[in-house]
């Protein structure tokens, strides 16, 4: 009895790794994986759930359920990724053996003569030479019945191309999942002047200057951050940031990411200065004495036009006319949103703000990617694999001098029709 | 910026002359598929080759205009694409002896240009992220791959319609054979996926450079992926089952190459499938004896 669960489980297991090595498996992992990139492209990723609630209604459920959300950071996401990797990997190891014995021993003219699985035979009206069409090395051997025939390959190292891209798509997938837990990453945002620590790596990034270029037309040329590194023993890199230009520094890259505009606002009581900050778009600020009351800072027009309609938009990127737009909130109550120019007094109760200095900052991205490197080492693997694969195709070719018999796995016709020009072209030569 | 007012007028004439002759050889060829004349075929062919002078000379203008490569907007990118299906049609039906191969093609192209004729044909300097060598690199490997893909799905139409179009002395003679079709197929899918993975690495190349990480999942990138793995498994099922006569996933793929084909390819219809999945099985069983 327990010699017969034994065997059943052993096959179960066989099937389950012939299973696992096969492109049946492969095909439907992908098909799934498909089906997830297309929802992860459809669906808005990383919102917050109110927000898919108010988009999606009675959905939104389904979607959280299932992690829509967040589709490439999901565990069920890793674990397709997991399972499709297992595949390459064991599919790779059991096709190597086979591919190995292919291409030590199956490229030769006795193991053609002995199979006699030729794709195509062409008669001739006189011998040819090999290396005339285009195969370098030829090899004689003496067929059963005496006659000598000539035998010769090309492209022999294209039997790896499959196997190549394989192990490249695997590199590329087990370095982007190394490159998600030791890729690092941290933001710093700040003015001209300023200094600020990057993340908790006990490093300081100072902003010594921004500069943004602008066309006659006003479009912007470029975003220039000129940046100066200080590790915690007090070693200083400098250098600049700007777009598709990162700058280096102590192992990490700082990249030129995005810029705002921003804005000093003082608050003052009965006209005594209480409290002075500088607020990007979209922060906000209070008196210590009335916390409640809030200014929240929305938009900041340079160059500020009002449409007819009221709309309001900016003529040109120069600081010729700024306004900026801004929300006052008493107890978490609306209290009004209006346009100010610099330095025009907002007045409530005995409390006054007023906006000045506008200033662009701009935010820099700091990266370590370890892995970066090794996933493009990676990629050049596979994309020689893939070249392998379609372009280098082994090629056989043998004659015993009236017969010309080739063999290519695939595209056999095209082979044919290019030696038969060949030897034509001789002819007529 | 100021550009220069003739190069722009070369540029508008060759585009309008382009589109005008694109027309005029589908026209062609719609005739040449009609009354079964070859003389219009040959005309349609020789016009279609006109045409992507025409449009050479078109792209080659903007680019010389505007300073940089012409790759930037939805005109810009429509043109080259329409420019990319041409040169890979004039390249397989040299290579192939195909001229036929341009009653679909030519259509498409035109079809193509004309969206592009829609757009905004103003000359607009490079915003500063787009301002990368990798700019080059990445459109030219997505215009080749595109136009390869184009070109694919027109000889899927081939073999779609073949029935049809094999009642006439025409096409008779400059259609291929079935085996030809599924070889030019496989050739240009196998060209336009290579060219994908070129497009698909420069870009992840150029992301590195300009916002510090090679893959971030955005619909843009997704969607390349979703394109790319679609491509490879129609492409593994269509290698596979020659590489690997022997096994289970010989087996399955040989039955699933004919979907798979049509996948790759689209837009065929189920019954097509097989057809194009015994054309295969031709291709495979074709051995000769040898000595």
């Amino acid at each position: 009895m327990e010699e017969k669960q034994e065997i059943t489980w052993g096959q179960v297991g066989r099937k389950l790794f012939g299973f696992l090595c096969g492109m049946k498996c492969s095909l439907i992992l992908l098909s799934v994986i498909l089906a997830a990139c297309t929802a992860g492209s459809v669906v808005p990723q990383n919102q917050p759930q109110a927000w898919y609630e108010a988009q999606y209604g009675g959905a939104a459920r389904w979607i959280m359920m299932f992690s829509l959300d967040d589709v490439f950071g999901c565990a069920w996401f890793g674990l397709l990724s997991a399972l499709l990797a297992l595949n390459l990997v064991l599919c790779s190891i059991v096709r190597f053996p086979h591919l190995w014995k292919q291409w030590r021993t199956s490229f030769s003219a006795q193991n053609r003569l002995q199979r006699q699985d030729a794709s195509f035979v062409m008669e001739l009206e006189s011998p040819v030479d090999l290396q005339a069409l285009g195969f370098r090395r030829v090899e004689t051997v003496t067929d059963a019945s005496g006659t000598a025939v000539q035998y010769a390959v090309r492209s022999r190292f294209g039997v790896w191309g499959s196997w190549l891209c394989h192990l490249g798509m695997l590199l590329i997938m087990g370095g982007f999942a190394l490159g998600g837990v030791l890729t690092t990453e941290d933001t710093v945002y700040g003015i001209p002047g300023s200094k600020q620590p990057i993340g908790d790596t006990g490093y300081q990034l100072s902003i010594d200057d921004f500069e943004v270029t602008l066309r006659e037309d006003y479009t912007v040329e470029q975003y220039t951050a000129a940046l100066t590194v200080t590790s915690p023993d007090g070693a200083v890199q400098s250098g600049s940031a700007s777009v598709n230009h990162p700058m280096s520094a102590f192992g990490m890259s700082l990249y030129q990411d995005s810029t705002g505009w921003a804005n000093y606002v003082d608050i003052r009581l009965n006209g005594e200065l209480v409290r002075e900050d500088l607020l990007c778009a979209g922060e906000y600020t209070y008196p210590e004495e009335l916390p409640g009351l809030v200014l929240l800072f929305n938009k900041f027009y340079p160059d500020l036009v009002q449409g007819a309609d009221g709309s309001l938009s900016t003529a040109t990127p120069l600081c010729s006319n700024p306004h900026s737009l801004y929300t006052l909130y008493y107890q978490n109550q609306m209290l009004g949103m209006n346009l100010a120019e610099m330095g025009q007094p907002i007045q409530v109760d005995a409390f006054t703000f007023t906006m000045r200095d506008p200033v662009q900052y701009t935010l820099i991205v700091i990266r370590t990617d370890p892995t970066a490197g090794f996933v493009g080492a990676a990629s050049l693997v596979m994309l020689l694999g893939i070249l392998l694969a379609f372009y280098f195709r082994p090629q056989e070719v043998w004659t015993d001098g009236t017969h010309l018999w080739g063999r290519a796995s695939k595209a056999p016709e095209l082979l044919r029709q290019s030696l038969a020009g060949k030897i034509n072209k001789k002819k007529e030569g | 910026m100021q550009y220069n007012p003739i190069l722009s007028q070369v540029e508008s004439v060759c585009f309008m002359g382009a589109l005008a002759v694109y027309f005029a050889a589908a026209a062609l060829y719609f005739v040449a598929l009609v009354v079964k004349k070859e003389k219009a075929g040959r005309g349609a062919f020789l016009l279609s080759a006109v045409g992507f002078a025409l449009h050479t000379v078109c792209i080659a203008a903007r680019g010389i205009n505007a300073g940089r490569l012409p790759f930037t907007n939805q005109y810009e990118f429509a043109t080259c694409f329409a420019w990319g299906i041409t040169l890979c049609f004039l390249l397989f039906a040299g290579k192939f002896h195909f001229q036929a191969l341009g009653t679909f093609v030519v259509p498409l192209v035109f079809l193509v240009l004309g969206y592009a004729s829609m757009q905004s044909r103003e000359i607009h300097a490079l915003m500063p992220a787009l301002q990368s060598r990798w700019l080059g690199f990445h459109v030219s490997m997505a215009i080749i791959s595109y136009g390869s893909f184009g070109v694919a799905f027109a000889v899927a139409m081939v073999l779609v319609f073949g029935n049809r179009l094999k009642a006439g002395g025409l096409t008779d003679r400059h259609l291929p054979d079935e085996d030809t079709l599924d070889l030019i197929i496989y050739r240009a899918v196998a060209l336009g996926f290579l060219f994908l993975s070129l497009c698909i690495v420069t870009g992840a190349i150029w992301a590195q450079k300009a916002w510090g990480s090679y893959w971030s999942w955005d619909p843009k990138e997704t969607w390349s992926l979703i394109t790319w793995i679609t491509m490879w498994a129609s492409i593994r099922c269509w290698r596979d089952f020659t590489v690997m006569p022997d096994t289970s996933a010989a087996n399955f793929s040989e039955k699933g190459t004919g979907s798979a084909q049509m996948w790759s390819c689209a837009f065929s219809a189920g019954e097509e499938g097989k057809r194009l999945s015994l054309g295969m099985k031709t291709i495979k069983n074709k051995k000769y004896d040898a000595p």
